[in-house]
């Protein structure tokens, strides 16, 4: 049976000054990549062992995946450019703060994150289901079985994991929040509700 | 101006694993209950007008969603492709072993099997029907009731979104936009 495994990046540099990162390339902080090595070694207590790790090629991304690669002794990473960040378009670089002044009514509040749903030049969340399910695909055309860990960002962290178990974009965004260095897995026996592996402390949206 | 398109739902021939395509089958009765779920997302969406295939299973699926006070028209355009010609109704088992060149021809939808029509012409009644949606009682949210095979063409040649990978039962697309400039606003299932 193939076991998903998705993982959310540590805090970036634009997580801890709230900055809207999307394609942005800030580079984990020093908590971030604490964060990466604890979920490492979070992996590792919990005895799971993947056959290959997928990151997106953000920094945040590829070095929390090789951060969690080096500690379980496993080959790099190989990076998936369907994992990118959804492209946040003109949000790109804005305060978090400012979501709500610059996108209401266009907007979902969830209880830690307001998302915006189609600021110009954004990707929508409708087309990051299709993206999801083509990295799904991807995933299960390359491996049959065996665990897989994706390395990814927030919100296509969430649309893959919608697609996975076929439910609604706009009820995901509010069910849960995928915090910085969490695990989520997605298996066949595996109930939805039940995807979190780990939660960690976290310290921004 | 706002569009759903719809997939009708579950159907008798799915269920026997038979080439669907213009075989003309009634929706199962897990079918009906998949429109009556999709009913209660699609409320609040304000549907005015269904647009529905002539073919059985869209006018049952059109007829549930309708729920007795939206009015529901045909449009033949909206047919789902002959896509399995002679091949059409048989099962799909029977049909690899007794055709397994035809099957095999089939992999490929730009193919034209004996009795089929070919993709191109299902493609251009597929595009240039829902553009002429686009000229109309564009004020008023419209639903269309078809099919899998011009959801695909809907992706590739309307939205130009490329390969869709999974279209569900009762899946959805809202669009919005206008002068062939659309937008996906809105989608489940797929």
């Amino acid at each position: 049976m193939l076991k998903i495994y998705l993982a959310r990046h540590g805090q970036d540099q634009d997580n801890v000054r709230g900055i809207l990162n999307g394609h942005r390339d800030e580079p984990l902080t020093k908590l971030g990549e604490s964060q990466a090595q604890e979920l490492a070694q979070k992996i590792k207590a919990a005895n799971i062992k993947f056959d290959k790790i997928y990151s997106s090629p953000l920094i945040r991304t590829a070095r929390t995946a090789e951060i969690v690669a080096d500690a379980l002794s496993m080959d790099k990473p190989e990076p998936m450019p369907l994992l990118i960040e959804r492209d946040f378009g003109i949000m790109t670089g804005k305060p978090v703060a400012d979501i709500e002044k610059l996108c209401a009514p266009e907007i979902i509040k969830a209880d830690i994150i307001t998302y915006f749903i189609s600021p110009e030049g954004a990707e929508t969340f409708p087309q990051l289901m299709i993206r999801a399910h083509q990295i799904l695909e991807k995933v299960k055309t390359n491996h049959q079985d065996g665990n897989i860990l994706l390395v990814t960002s927030g919100d296509i962290g969430k649309m893959i994991y919608a697609s996975y178990y076929n439910l609604y974009w706009k009820d995901v965004l509010t069910m849960f929040h995928f915090g910085n260095s969490e695990l989520l897995l997605l298996a066949n026996n595996s109930p939805a509700s039940s995807a979190h592996v780990f939660k960690t402390e976290q310290f921004n949206h | 101006m706002k569009l759903i398109f719809i997939r009708h739902g579950e159907t008798t021939g799915d269920v026997e694993e038979r080439y669907g395509g213009d075989y003309d089958d009634h929706l199962t009765a897990k079918g009906q209950e998949q429109a009556k779920e999709a009913l209660e997302e699609l409320r609040a969406k304000n549907i005015k007008l269904i647009i529905s295939s002539p073919l059985i299973r869209a006018q049952e699926t059109a007829k549930i969603l309708a729920d007795g006070k939206c009015p529901v028209i045909t449009e033949p355009a909206f047919k789902e492709r002959n896509q399995y010609g002679i091949l059409t109704g048989r099962i799909k088992e029977e049909a690899m072993m007794e055709r397994p060149e035809l099957v095999e021809f089939l992999k490929d939808y730009l193919n034209t099997i004996d009795g089929a029509e070919s993709y191109q012409a299902f493609r251009d009644r597929i595009v240039s029907t829902v553009n002429n949606l686009a000229h109309k009682e564009k004020d008023i949210c419209r639903a269309i009731i078809w099919h899998g095979g011009p959801m695909r063409v809907l992706f590739r040649d309307i939205l130009k979104l490329g390969e869709i990978g999974r279209i569900g039962d009762l899946a959805w697309v809202e669009i919005e936009g206008d002068n062939g400039n659309f937008k996906m606003t809105d989608c489940r299932r797929i």
